[in-house]
This record gives structure tokens, C-alpha cells and sequence, in this order.
């Protein structure tokens, strides 16, 4: 009878739960994969797949990502379009915030993803710089930005807005680290999940495409 | 001493079932991805670890806080905590990339070493509650009359 007892009331607080969990997932949901349009996109644009990555200039996890991203790039180079979103984690990475900004603005002048590669080859050392303003204004010289407009871009607000926006969509859709990747709504955390799925996910979502 | 143990019971339960519930309302990749950081599970493993481990916290960190199976739901609390220990030590000596210790999904970050302190306070707690688990307002108190 005890026994009974208990095991009514122990599967009576297991259903609350999972009732409880399932409900909250349900009004949480998860924001559109293709919400934000931005200038930070390679790839054909009518691509079957897109591959959107939320990353941080200042993780070193997302410099890690680099190399198996641009390996599955050219392994789908016609089939995949590669998209990147700032999620710039403010807490750990003192930087990063002002790294997203001036990338932002290379994005506007169409040079996004050589910035991009240059921010990442030197993490270390503007990383580790106590001002690492004149770093990125050599990038600048170097990726050929027009520095008129890049002047007026970074005190921009509507820069800064933008990135908060990529940062809240991340949420929304669950990013809770970098980087964080979403193959056509598939979410793959961390470049060993990028490596180890990445490719077998493109390969199933171009054989149902087909 | 009954209300310190009640207090104990209140918040070892409460900090489970947050732990649990902050991982299960988040996609499941992100606590795959934390587990994968601590380098001791091999791919096959890391699913099933990520799926269960925080309903595991959220029903007995409930069980605990109702005081229901008290003893019982202590002691697992007290193996979780003795693993999350034993995990965060490992990854410390070892010098593994972990920067964050996953154990609250993104709601509160707690770098390798707060980790441990908490776990180690949590454990104690649960010991507490191993010994003397007879505590007020909880439903093993209810149904045994």
C-alpha cells in the first residue's frame, strides 16, 4: 500500500515536470533561421543550403571553427551559402564588442570576409593588446576600406543596433555559445560538431532537395 | 537544526532543479557541446548523457525540494555532485580548454574553479541530508502518518 502510495505520488511530480518543460519549450519556440538578412553572406544566393554561423571575434573556439568551415565550403561550394552573425560574448571577451563593430563596417563596404579572416589570423595579438584600436586601423589600410566612410560607419549607432539584433535572434534561436553553427534549422554547437556533422547533414538536406 | 536542515533541502533541491531546467528548455547541442569540452565521454555516449542527465536533476532536485524520498534523492544529488567534482578536477589538472562550466546553461556562468566550490558545498549538503532526512514540510513526513 506504501509502496503504491509512493509510486503514485513519484509519477504524478514526473508528469507535472515534463507537462511543465514541454509547455515552456512550446511558448519559448524558436526564431526563424532566415530572420536577418545581412551583408555578410558567401556562396550563391539560391543555394539548397544555408549554413548560419554565430560567432565571436575574441573566441578562440571560433578561430578553431575557420579552417573546417572553409573546408566544408569548398567540399559544397555550389550548393552551400555561408552567412555569419555577431555573437559577441561581452563578459569574457573585452574586445569583441569593438572587433563585431569594425567588421560590421568592412560588411558595409563589402569586405567583410577579409576582415573577418584578418581578425581571426591575429586574435592573439589584439586579443592581448590594451588598446587594440590602431590593430584594426591597419586592417583597415590593409583590406583597402575607404577610411572616410569607415569613420563615420563605426560612430554609427544603427552598427552597433545591428549586432545586438544578430545577438538577440542567436538567443532566440537557443545560441548560448560560439560558435554556434545552424545547418538549414540544424544546430551543431562547437567545431567538433561542425567537423563531425556538418558534412553528413549538408549531403541529407541536398538528397532531399533532390 | 530542523530548520537548518530545511533550508538545506530547500536549496540543494532548488539549485538542481534550476541546473535541470535551464538545460532542458535550450536545444540539446549546447549541453552536448559543454560535455564534449570535458573530453571524458566518447560521441556514442555524449547524447544520452546530455539528454537525461538534466531531467535526472530536475526530478530528484523536485523530489528534494517537495521532501519526497528524501534519503533517496539526497544521495543521487550528493553521486552528481561527487561526479561534477570529480569531472571539474579532472579538466583543471589536465588544463582542459574549459572556460565555463556548463552548469546552468546560459543563465549564470560560473568559471571551473566556482564550480567546484559549489559542488563541493552541494555535496556537503547532500551528505547532511543522507544522514538526517527527516525534515518539516515534505511529503515523506505526510505519508508516512
Amino acid at each position: 500500500m506504501k509502496t503504491k502510495k509512493y509510486f503514485l505520488v513519484g509519477s504524478g511530480l514526473i508528469i507535472v515536470l515534463v507537462s511543465l518543460v514541454i509547455s515552456v519549450r512550446h511558448v519559448r519556440g524558436t526564431a526563424s533561421i532566415s530572420e536577418a538578412a545581412n551583408l555578410k553572406m558567401k556562396g550563391p544566393q539560391n543555394a539548397p543550403v544555408q549554413l548560419v554561423i554565430y560567432s565571436d571575434f575574441q573566441c578562440p573556439a571560433c578561430k578553431n571553427a575557420v579552417a573546417p568551415l572553409e573546408e566544408i565550403r569548398s567540399q559544397f561550394a555550389q550548393d552551400l551559402k555561408i552567412e555569419f552573425r555577431h555573437f559577441p560574448l561581452e563578459r569574457p571577451h573585452r574586445w569583441t564588442l569593438v572587433a563585431a563593430t569594425f567588421a560590421q563596417c568592412a560588411a558595409e563596404q563589402n569586405k567583410f570576409w577579409q576582415f573577418h579572416d584578418l581578425l581571426f589570423q591575429n586574435q592573439a595579438t589584439w586579443s592581448a593588446s590594451t588598446d587594440p584600436l590602431p590593430i584594426f586601423a591597419s586592417y583597415v589600410q590593409e583590406t583597402g576600406l575607404n577610411t572616410k566612410k569607415f569613420e563615420s560607419c563605426v560612430q554609427n549607432p544603427e552598427i552597433l543596433k545591428q549586432i545586438r539584433k544578430e545577438y538577440s535572434l542567436g538567443s532566440k534561436q537557443g545560441v548560448q555559445s560560439t560558435p554556434t553553427i545552424f545547418i538549414n534549422g540544424q544546430m551543431l554547437v562547437g567545431s567538433a560538431q561542425l567537423k563531425e556533422k556538418g558534412p553528413a547533414i549538408i549531403t541529407e538536406e541536398l538528397k532531399k532537395q533532390k | 537544526m530542523t530548520f537548518l536542515l530545511l533550508l538545506i533541502r530547500l536549496v540543494l533541491g532548488g539549485v538542481f532543479i534550476y541546473s535541470g531546467f535551464s538545460k532542458l528548455i535550450t536545444p540539446i547541442e549546447n549541453f552536448m557541446a559543454v560535455i564534449e569540452g570535458y573530453q571524458f565521454l566518447k560521441p556514442p555516449f555524449i547524447w544520452p548523457v546530455a539528454f537525461f542527465l538534466p531531467w535526472l536533476e530536475l526530478i530528484f532536485g523536485t523530489f528534494l525540494l517537495t521532501g519526497f524520498l528524501t534519503r533517496w534523492s539526497a544521495a543521487f544529488l550528493g553521486l552528481f555532485s561527487a561526479t561534477f567534482i570529480t569531472l571539474l578536477s579532472r579538466s583543471l589538472i589536465l588544463k582542459l580548454p574549459v572556460t565555463e562550466c556548463g552548469c546552468f546553461g546560459a543563465g549564470i556562468s560560473l568559471g571551473p574553479q566556482q564550480a567546484l566550490m559549489l559542488d563541493l558545498g552541494l555535496f556537503l549538503m547532500a551528505l547532511c541530508l543522507i544522514f538526517f532526512p527527516c525534515t518539516p514540510f515534505g511529503l515523506d513526513r505526510k505519508m508516512s502518518k
